[in-house]
């Protein structure tokens, strides 16, 4: 698909957007909408390097881990809810600084000869770093589960975004899938835990 | 009929039925530590590709299973690797009941078992770093439960699993795609500093312990212990997995420099700040680094014997820390800070005498299941390196003091308190367990001569 070669810029300023406003934002409902738009510019970049199987995949998995996510957020109640007034997160200024920083240093990394050894395209190489950089950035920044979640989640979309051009395998795609999908089930497990029962300690089984 | 494939149908289904009877603690606990002890003697016992008569019928089971185009391989060098991790959770999981565990936890142990068999059986063996994460996964289910709800420590361990996932499966490609060998340095190193990054965190090597204390605190000690037996062994075959399949990785003497010396500094700060420590379940966390630190010096040995050692010792931690583990399980039921504990020992005797028991052989006191594979270890590199003796030496003391301690903490001052009552199932348990640990401290060739050749499938480093 010619077009998509060249419109790959395209996703790699999608992937810049989402992933400064993830990392900007306070982790709510709505960044799941943020986080779809992230997979499918990952999957687009994810093109060049797997095949059509392999993208769909990465696509469906994508939003699936989305829907997941929204639903399992829904379950904490009013308090985070209510959060949804504060759009964005309390230490901006600092937010925006770091995350000029790390995408100086990513763009900066991917023209590098890094990966002198694969074959990768300087867009997906640029996309995937910024990605890991971003990601890096939200789990230092954050305490809070979701934005834990939301960092790991792109860390492994930044990571496979390069490994694609490694190893282009359709099992490999299957696998990371499914961690993906348990990051997902595992921090929609422990917000569900954690919005249902106090922490305490020691209770009885 | 494919033999892995049994392994994956027969855990479901030993999963499912715990899961059904999870309202009967003791049976569900029961069913998985049966299902993973029948899956054991499965891998071990029944001859794979080639037919055998079971009774009438004629069975052939295919040692390779292949799914997505990828193999999944039963060979002769990794069964006994996974008989030895259902094994040991087949030792681990009939104490499950007695322990403040999610009802759960039998079907998800099950699930992690399984997922770490895959790992070793997968081919090509580098995709074994996504299945540890997976494994990683599952055990955050079981650390984090309506118990004990709080998830700090158990969310530092998946993003640590994760990035050492990421690093492993770099390197892995690198070895394959760039062809590393003695005559890249450039590259090899690269790649040695980014294998050593991923296996540091699968192995907990400090500063990437992070996440055991704080799990110690907020997750029940003996399921903590059961994650980190199964998740910390997973690791360490892979590692001798490597080892194994790159002849430049095991002809560098830095690498086992580097596992030494990280050794050395695991049990010199996991015993120091074990003996800093006023809550018994940082403790635990301390000790199990400590136990870990004097494997990574028989590893960092690079010896054929130091090897065999390494896997005594992973052998034993099993029973040790799982009955440390469960007699401190009971006793946190009262307190956890040393100054609220004093006396504690005469309210749940057998609780405490486990707990003691279990540090002793951890620490490698004479007369514990823990003292052959230390003792064996000093002499091995008492020659070779001065410093590793000394700190495995050093281990032991330190650790027995700190033995000492705790006794004198937990039977200091009995104030007339009544002794809590427990039921004749957990005394067993509690009681058995001590007694096994000092049988095998007296007899350890029950249990050594096969563990030793557990990896001899290994064939490169295993001569």
């Amino acid at each position: 698909m010619t077009w998509l070669d060249n419109t790959l810029f395209l996703p790699v300023i999608i992937l810049f957007i989402t992933g400064s406003a993830l990392t900007l934002m306070r982790p709510q409902p709505r960044s799941m909408y943020v986080l779809a738009v992230q997979y499918i510019a990952v999957s687009w970049l994810a093109s060049t390097s797997l095949p059509a199987a392999g993208v769909a995949a990465k696509l469906v998995t994508g939003l699936l881990v989305c829907v997941i996510f929204y639903i399992g957020i829904r379950q904490i109640g009013d308090n985070l809810l209510r959060g949804d007034d504060h759009l964005l997160s309390a230490n901006l200024p600092f937010s925006i600084i770091a995350l000029l920083l790390v995408t100086v240093a990513s763009v900066s990394v991917a023209r590098s000869n890094l990966f002198a050894q694969f074959d990768i395209r300087i867009e997906a190489s640029v996309g995937a770093l910024f990605l890991i950089a971003a990601s890096l950035l939200n789990l230092g920044l954050g305490t809070d589960q979701l934005r834990i979640g939301i960092g790991l989640l792109t860390f492994v979309s930044g990571a496979e975004l390069i490994y694609g051009f490694i190893e282009p395998a359709l099992a490999l795609v299957a696998l990371l899938a499914m961690v993906h999908l348990g990051i997902v089930l595992v921090f929609s497990y422990i917000i569900s835990i954690q919005t249902r029962y106090p922490m305490t300690e020691n209770r009885d089984p | 009929m494919s033999a892995g494939l049994i392994i994956f149908v027969f855990t479901f289904i030993y999963a499912s039925l715990c899961l059904v009877l999870r309202h009967q603690r003791m049976a569900s606990a029961l069913t998985a530590a049966i299902g993973a002890g029948s899956i054991a003697a499965f891998v071990l016992l029944v001859p794979f590709d080639e037919a055998f008569l079971f009774g009438e019928i004629s069975i052939k089971f295919a040692s390779e299973w292949i799914i997505l185009g990828r193999m999944f391989s039963l060979s002769a060098n990794v069964r006994p690797l996974i008989g030895f991790l259902y094994l040991a959770g087949a030792f681990l999981l009939p104490a499950a009941w007695l322990v403040n565990a999610n009802r759960f936890f039998p079907s998800v142990a099950l699930l992690i078992l399984a997922i770490v068999a895959a790992s070793l059986m997968v081919d090509p063996f580098v995709f074994a770093a996504v299945f540890i994460e997976l494994a990683a996964l599952g055990a955050v289910f079981v650390l984090v439960t309506q118990q004990h709800p709080r998830s700090t420590g158990a969310t530092r361990m998946l993003i640590l699993y994760t990035f050492a996932m990421v690093s492993i499966l770099f390197t892995g490609s690198l070895l394959e795609v760039a062809g590393i060998t003695s005559a890249t340095p450039v590259l090899a190193m690269r790649v040695t500093f980014i294998l050593g990054f991923g296996f540091a965190i699968l192995m907990t090597v400090p500063p990437f312990h992070l996440w055991l204390p704080k799990s110690a605190e907020e997750s029940d000690p003996y399921i903590l212990v059961f994650v980190l037996v199964i998740l910390q062994t997973a690791g360490f075959f892979f590692l001798l997995r490597f080892l194994d399949s790159y002849v430049w990785l095991r002809e560098q003497t830095l690498i086992y420099d580097g596992i030494r010396i990280a050794g050395i500094i695991t049990t010199i700060l996991a015993v120091l700040l074990s003996a800093s420590q006023r809550d018994v379940k940082k403790l635990m966390a301390y000790a199990l680094l400590v136990d870990l630190g004097v494997i990574l010096i028989a590893i960092g040995s690079g010896t054929e014997d130091a090897f065999r050692l390494a896997l005594d010792l992973s052998a034993v931690r099993v029973i040790a820390l799982g009955v440390f583990a469960l007699g401190l399980s009971y006793l946190c039921n009262s307190d956890r800070l040393a100054s609220q504990m004093r006396g504690v020992g005469y309210k749940m005797p057998f609780s405490a005498a486990a707990f003691l028991v279990g540090l002793l052989s951890v620490a490698g006191t004479p007369l514990t299941a823990g003292f052959p594979g230390r003792w064996s270890l000093l002499t091995e590199v008492l020659h070779a390196d001065k410093l590793a003796a000394g700190t495995v030496l050093f281990s032991m003391v330190g650790l027995g003091m700190l033995v000492i301690r705790w006794a004198a903490i937990l039977f200091g001052r009995r104030d007339g308190d009544e002794i809590i009552a427990v039921s004749k199932e957990p005394r067993i348990f509690l009681l058995g367990g001590i007694l096994l640990l000092l049988i095998l401290g007296l007899f350890p060739q029950l249990v050594f001569p096969w563990v030793e050749n557990v990896a001899s499938g290994l064939a490169n480093l295993f001569l």
